[in-house]
């Protein structure tokens, strides 16, 4: 198994990434990993703290944006040590046609949000069988 | 003429703000030193002059610094200056009598995850497995990393390690750490006889 030693990077906020963001609220860009088989897309992000209905996945105009809600829970007590800052996420990807965007699902499991896009049956790659003779 | 030659190179990594203040008053008072009269010459012409090795050395490696922390230019998961980093990050807060301890891990099993804590001090060790994906599945953009982590915190009081409780949902790993009774400071009663 990889041996690698897993490292912190600094969550980057949308803000400052150029572009317009409107909403109120401190906003981070999720780690993203996007997989593509034959029949879907996948998309896992990572959004630990975000609770199943704090999750708002929206397909507009070929763009598919994920945001994750972060309740922020009232500062009780008093704080030694913060390392890392609490804050919803967002990120939106362009999609093209071959998406089906109907049969787009979702799941959250251990902080992890599984977007599954199926491919619409036409953008399928189809084996062409070769006759000779 | 007044040149300001006061370069300090005891800027605390930690603190961007300061980093970038300390950053900005160096490049002002090199260009102005290049501004004035006498070096102008030297500038344009003798660049390669050996006397210049060590300004150029400078210029570049600030050059770099500001570059590094310039957060327009970095993709968004570039550790910063590329220093191996303890993950993950915690966050610490005094409830009442104990601690509680907060890790964002998201994506781990219960399995791979192994909680100690010794007197004052709490270890936290594990590793996130990558998705099992099976074949024909070809990425297009790899962000999360999966690997090994440890990360051990000493804690500022002896902590009961019975009544220690751990939770862990929605990827955030929560440890509730009551503080030892006996290290809690005791009143004492003074009697007037």
């Amino acid at each position: 198994m990889t041996d690698k030693e897993l490292q912190v990077t600094e969550k980057r906020e949308v803000a400052e990434q150029g572009g317009e963001f409107i909403r109120q609220g401190v906003y981070f860009t999720p780690a993203v990993d996007i997989c593509e088989t034959d029949k879907e897309l996948m998309i896992f992000a990572d959004m630990p703290g975000v609770k199943s209905d704090g999750v708002d996945i929206e397909v507009k105009e070929g763009t598919l944006s994920i945001e994750g809600k972060v309740v922020d829970d009232p500062q009780v007590g008093e704080p030694l040590l913060t390392e890392y800052r609490k804050g919803s996420y967002f990120r939106s990807f362009r999609i093209t046609d071959s998406v089906d965007s109907d049969k787009i699902a979702a799941a959250l499991a251990n902080g992890v949000l599984k977007v599954t896009l199926p491919k619409i049956p036409k953008a399928v790659p189809r084996k062409i069988a070769i006759t000779t003779g | 003429m007044d040149s300001q030659t006061d370069i300090s190179w005891g800027y605390q990594l930690n603190d961007d703000y300061e980093v970038l203040e300390t950053v900005s008053s160096i490049t002002i008072n090199l260009k102005k030193l290049m501004k004035q009269e006498g070096f102008k010459m030297f500038y344009r012409g003798t660049r390669r002059d050996p006397i210049w090795f060590e300004f150029n050395r400078i210029q570049r490696n600030l050059d770099d610094l500001v570059r590094r922390l310039d957060v327009s230019t970095r993709t968004p998961f570039e550790p910063w200056f590329s220093a191996a980093r303890i993950f993950p990050a915690i966050n610490v807060t005094k409830v009442d009598n104990s601690y509680v301890v907060t890790a964002e891990i998201p994506g781990i099993v219960l399995e791979d995850l192994e909680i100690k804590v010794e007197g004052d001090t709490l270890t936290v060790r594990g590793e996130r497995k990558p998705e099992n994906l099976g074949e024909g599945v070809s990425y297009h953009r790899k962000e999360r990393v999966a690997g090994t982590f440890q990360r051990s915190l000493t804690l500022p009081t002896k902590v009961d390690a019975d009544e220690v409780k751990a939770r862990y949902a929605e990827g955030v790993l929560t440890i509730t750490l009551p503080i030892e009774k006996t290290g809690q400071p005791k009143q004492i009663n003074v009697t007037t006889e």
